[in-house]
């Protein structure tokens, strides 16, 4: 056997703890890596997965130490002096970072900072230097003058691009990417997977990629290992991971990843994962496990090869192996009759009138105006952030809003509770008019609206015990008395599954797991019995093992109690899996309304084809490839004609004078105006077409 | 510069300037509104002559109406008319003058040394954190923050009282001694003042310095510096300092628009002839004029200091720019 190109052996993590604890963050991971070959790193957070990382950099903090083997190109990097590992570092291993918000020093060009680590491991003198900075930034899909600019004068997708080219300066060996799409939009998350994969292709270079996204990992890694509690459960090729897995944890996670395909069930794991600072007796994933037996809880599982290619950590396989209960559901093909039961329970029909209806609502800022503007008299301007949006949203039902940041999602919902004021159209709700309410008169209203955002961290008063937190609305509201209150609280708290209440009613904010905070949240507005809950982006800060718990909770709300839900989310596959309908909005307009059915399945506008196609599947072995978009552009310039044709795949001379309005008809609408000729090809651009 | 900086001091520079403008215009109300009028604290001058009143009041035009009063104040004050003294009947403005240039020397040395100093030990502290060193660092600049002004000068006096002078900023007999000898024995004057100066205000600059050095470590990009193997210096003095020192321009700007104010505490325990004394002695002998001569000026200087801390900023951090 060839030498790997990296190799990990034995791998061990801890951090002291104040008060002589110690986190045992990594546990005997083994790894390996060939020339140009791509793995991934999957866990859910704090499963270690950065820990490795830094640790492969030698970057671990001070109250961090390790034990193991590393060798980079057959030479151990453990044992060096802390000089020859700085001169390796970037040089033989660069680095992406994670959403690339605050990678790039903000005091300093881009360009200074590309070049920096260049001169320093003397790879270039100055003249080549800035020569092959402007090669990079080409390389990555940057102009060359990028160079000159600060970082916040990029966008984030932009600066992930700038980082990726600093990352590739001195040609390095192998390149680690902790979490190089999350905090992307999608469209912006395809282009940098695409970019990853071209370079790396391109240079040769071995790639670790680390995130708690699977379906990142399966368009981009042809291998991959599963990390739990600080330990590979399993690794192998991704398309056995996701077909065959040998390690329950691993089928539990793939199922708990909603993605295009309408027909498969998403569930949570429930539990969380163990804690580090004590030690783990038995295979750590046993409190969660439902296969496990008596020997689990006893003896730890060591990985060990299940198959040729495939090593797993369970001590399922020893065993005669029907029991692994293999993932048999996805070779099964979609249940089809399923989602249709459940869309079916949202039609009766004293819920078919609208409960919330916006007409043509438009949002605008004022920009701030320079003393220059002001003599010189040149008019207020304005961003339109919202820019004519009708929607209707009926009792039982979840409409999912979608679209890439900034295109208006937040300001429309807001603009449903006055939150801000819409600068023209109306909104009504159950039959009164928002618009025309007083403050005074709209203040009971706001009790039969509530909102649910998307930091659970931010939302709660950290000084308030679960109990305070959802009391507080009918305190405020001055509803019921001690005791009245004290049974909603308890009810609302069972309503989201945090039962039995009194275990939670005491405890504070940072005593719940991010999960178990957002069902507070929900709690906490579900509390008032409103009709209508605006969930804005509700899950995307939470843990994929716990996302799917909250959104079927959302979903059961709508479905038995007949609350009527928006959900702002940018994520398609969730909307795909758990709304009723979806509103594709595009720079401040709604551009494709109908079901999810519609919408998903024969999506007719342009840009929700992109949206589509840029969407990775779960499932490795579709791996088509994306339709590329510009950058996304802003409610500052909204271009004449149909506000897309810069960026339409599809566009004709007359988009840009032309601007297509929402088809007036009912049920599946699109603005654009090649619509009527696009509806007889359906998904005939879309890459990652799901098999029907 | 290019449009948006010359944007960015217009707007800034229109903002100090009406600052100032209502700072001048309060100062007018506030002096209406003490006790007595104009000419009856005038009359506290020791021998007025009614006629030496009257020609005050005609000069200052007292029989005019409130708003032609202070129009006329505006115009002496453009005019650099601050008034005149009661203590002793010199215009208020050369009085200033000659405290502020006996103020300026000693309180700038003791403050730049204070800012060199206090941004090396905070720096230090930081990069070293909970070692010895920054337990020994803080330490020291807490003491010195917390021991009063006056008890740290007279320390100074009974330590080095033997080999500096404590009092005064010449020597009496050196008169007629050529101007390098003279200059040398101020500077010689001024080392004790000065050195009480940069004590208290030492630790400050250390804590804040500390602070926000430790902010900037723990910043994404100071790992991006490290994991492209940069030596631990390099990280520090282009990566972290240059950001941690962001913050602290203001409080440089402020501490600098407060020396023409002077230092009260230590001009008075070293007998220092500057403003600081100067102020001392106006309030203990009801100088109204030059209280609020003295007030204008460290007011004036402030807002023109934190101007072009503004400007210093916007040029330091690239986002101020919009
Ligand atoms: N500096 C530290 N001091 C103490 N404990 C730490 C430290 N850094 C990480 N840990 C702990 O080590 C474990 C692994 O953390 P790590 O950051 O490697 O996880 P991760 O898989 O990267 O998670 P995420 O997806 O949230 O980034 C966690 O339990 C975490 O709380
Ligand atoms: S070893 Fe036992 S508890 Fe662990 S994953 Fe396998 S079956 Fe479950
Ligand atoms: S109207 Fe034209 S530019 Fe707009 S979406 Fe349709 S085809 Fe594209
Ligand atoms: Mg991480």
């Amino acid at each position: 056997m060839s030498q790997p190109l990296l190799r990990v052996r034995g791998l061990n993590v801890w951090y002291e703890l104040r008060g002589r604890t110690e986190v045992h963050a990594v546990r005997d991971v083994d790894l390996d890596l060939d020339e140009g070959e791509r793995v991934g790193l999957v866990g859910e957070s704090g499963s270690g997965k950065t820990s490795v990382i830094m640790a492969l950099m030698g970057l671990l903090p001070s109250t961090g130490s390790l034990s193991g083997e590393v060798l980079l190109s057959g030479e151990r990097t453990l044992e060096r002096g802390e000089r020859s590992a700085r001169a390796s570092r970037w040089r033989h291993t660069a680095m992406v970072f994670q959403g690339a918000m605050n990678a790039l020093n903000p005091v300093k060009t881009v360009g200074w900072q590309i070049i920096e680590p260049m001169l320093v491991h003397g790879v270039a003198d100055k003249g080549q230097a800035t020569r092959r900075t402007h090669e990079l930034l080409e390389r990555v899909g940057l102009p060359g003058a990028t160079a000159r600019r600060y970082p916040h004068e990029l966008s984030g997708g932009m600066r992930q691009r700038a980082c990726v080219a600093m990352a590739l300066a001195c040609r390095p060996k192998v390149l680690l990417a902790d979490e190089p799409t999350t905090a992307l939009d999608v469209v912006i998350q395809a282009q940098i997977i695409e970019l990853l994969d071209d370079v790396a292709s391109e240079l040769g270079m071995g790639v670790i990629v680390v995130t708690h996204d699977l379906p990142v990992v399966a368009r981009l890694c042809p291998r991959a290992a599963v990390m739990y509690a600080g330990e590979v459960v399993e690794s192998g090729p991704t398309d056995a991971l996701f077909h065959s897995p040998r390690h329950p944890y691993t089928k539990r996670l793939f199922e708990a990843v909603p993605d295009l395909s309408l027909g498969e069930e998403v569930s949570s794991i429930p539990g969380s994962p163990p804690q580090l600072d004590r030690p783990i007796v038995g295979c750590s994933f046993a409190p969660r496990c439902d296969l496990g037996f008596e020997r689990c809880t006893v003896e730890r599982p060591r990985l060990r090869l299940v198959t040729p290619d495939q090593l797993a950590a369970c001590h399922l396989n020893e065993m005669p192996s029907e029991q692994v209960a293999p993932a048999s559901s996805h070779e099964l093909g979609p249940q089809q009759s399923e989602p249709d039961a459940a869309h079916a329970t949202c039609g009766p029909a004293t819920r078919r009138d609208p409960l919330l209806r916006l007409s043509e609502i438009q949002v605008k800022y004022a920009l701030r105006r320079g003393p220059w503007d002001w003599l010189g008299r040149r008019p207020r301007e304005y961003v339109r952030a919202v820019d004519g949006v009708s929607l209707e949203v009926r009792r039982g039902e979840m409409l999912a809003l979608i679209g890439e940041s900034g295109c208006g999602k937040t300001s429309t919902a807001q603009a449903i509770l006055r939150l801000v004021e819409p600068a023209s159209g109306t909104v009504e709700f159950d039959g009164a008019e928002v618009t025309r309410l007083t403050r005074r008169a709209l203040r009971p209203l706001r009790r039969r609206v509530q909102m649910i955002y998307q930091d659970p961290y931010d939302s709660l008063d950290p000084r308030l015990n679960v109990r305070g937190i959802v009391e507080d609305g009918l305190v405020a509201n001055r509803l019921g008395d001690r005791s009245e209150r004290n049974v909603r609280v308890r009810r609302a708290l069972e309503r989201v599954e945090l039962s039995p209440p009194e275990r939670y009613l005491e405890r504070l904010p940072h005593e719940l797991s991010g999960g178990q905070r957002q069902r507070v949240a929900i709690a906490s507005a579900l509390v008032l019995e409103p009709e209508l809950l605006v969930a804005d982006e509700p899950v995307s800060m939470l843990d994929v093992s716990v996302r799917a718990g909250i959104l079927s909770l959302l979903s059961r709300l709508c479905h038995e109690d007949g609350t009527a839900v928006v959900m702002i989310t940018h994520d398609l596959s969730t909307a795909a899996h758990f709304a009723d309908r979806v509103a594709v909005m595009y720079l401040g307009r709604v551009v494709e309304i109908g079901t999810v059915r519609e919408v998903i399945r024969a999506p007719r506008h342009p840009y929700t084809k992109v949206l589509l196609s840029a969407v990775p599947d779960r499932d490795p072995c579709v791996r088509a490839r994306p339709i590329l978009l510009g950058e996304a552009p802003s409610a500052a310039m909204i271009p004449s004609g149909c506000r897309f044709h810069p960026r339409c795949p599809m566009a004709e001379p007359t988009c840009s004078e032309l601007d297509p309005q929402l088809e007036p008809a009912k049920g599946h609408r699109v603005a654009c105006t090649l619509a009527p000729r696009l509806q007889t090809a359906p998904a005939a651009v879309t890459g990652a077409e799901v098999a029907p | 510069m290019n449009r948006s900086a010359a944007d960015y001091a217009l707007r800034r520079g229109a903002l100090a300037l009406v600052t100032i403008f209502l700072v001048v215009s309060f100062n007018f109300v506030l002096f209406r509104l003490l006790p007595g009028s104009f000419v009856t604290n005038l009359s506290h001058i020791p021998n007025a002559t009614p006629a030496f009143r009257r020609a005050i009041a005609a000069e200052f035009g007292l029989e005019r109406s409130k708003w032609e009063q202070y129009i006329i104040y505006l115009q002496q004050l453009l005019h650099g008319n601050l008034g005149v003294s009661y203590a002793n009947d010199r215009p208020v403005l050369s009085n200033l003058t000659t405290d502020i240039a006996n103020t300026v020397p000693m309180v700038s040395l003791g403050t730049l040394a204070a800012i060199v100093l206090g941004t090396l030990t905070g720096v230090a502290s930081a990069w070293r954190r909970r070692t010895v060193v920054d337990h020994g660092l803080t330490g020291t600049a807490l003491a010195f923050y917390s021991f009063p002004t006056q008890w740290l000068g007279l320390m100074l006096i009974l330590l080095l009282g033997s080999v500096l002078p404590t009092s005064g900023m010449h020597t009496p007999f050196l008169i007629g001694a050529p101007w390098w000898k003279s200059a040398l024995d101020e500077l010689h004057h001024m080392i004790l003042p000065s050195l009480t100066v940069m004590l208290t205000l030492l630790g400050q600059y250390t804590l804040v310095v500390r602070s926000a050095t430790l902010e900037a470590m723990s910043e994404d990009y100071v790992l991006t510096a490290r994991a492209k193997g940069l030596r631990g210096s390099r990280v520090l003095w282009r990566h972290v300092v240059r950001n941690a020192l962001l913050p602290v321009t203001t409080l440089v700007a402020l501490s600098i628009g407060f020396i023409v104010g002077g230092a009260i505490l230590v001009e008075t325990v070293f007998s220092w002839p500057g403003i600081g004394l100067a102020v001392y002695q106006a309030v203990s002998e009801r100088d109204y004029p030059m209280l609020q001569g003295a007030f204008l000026l460290l007011t004036i200087s402030v807002v023109v200091c934190n101007y072009l801390a503004d400007l210093l900023y916007f040029r330091l951090d690239p986002r101020v720019a919009r």
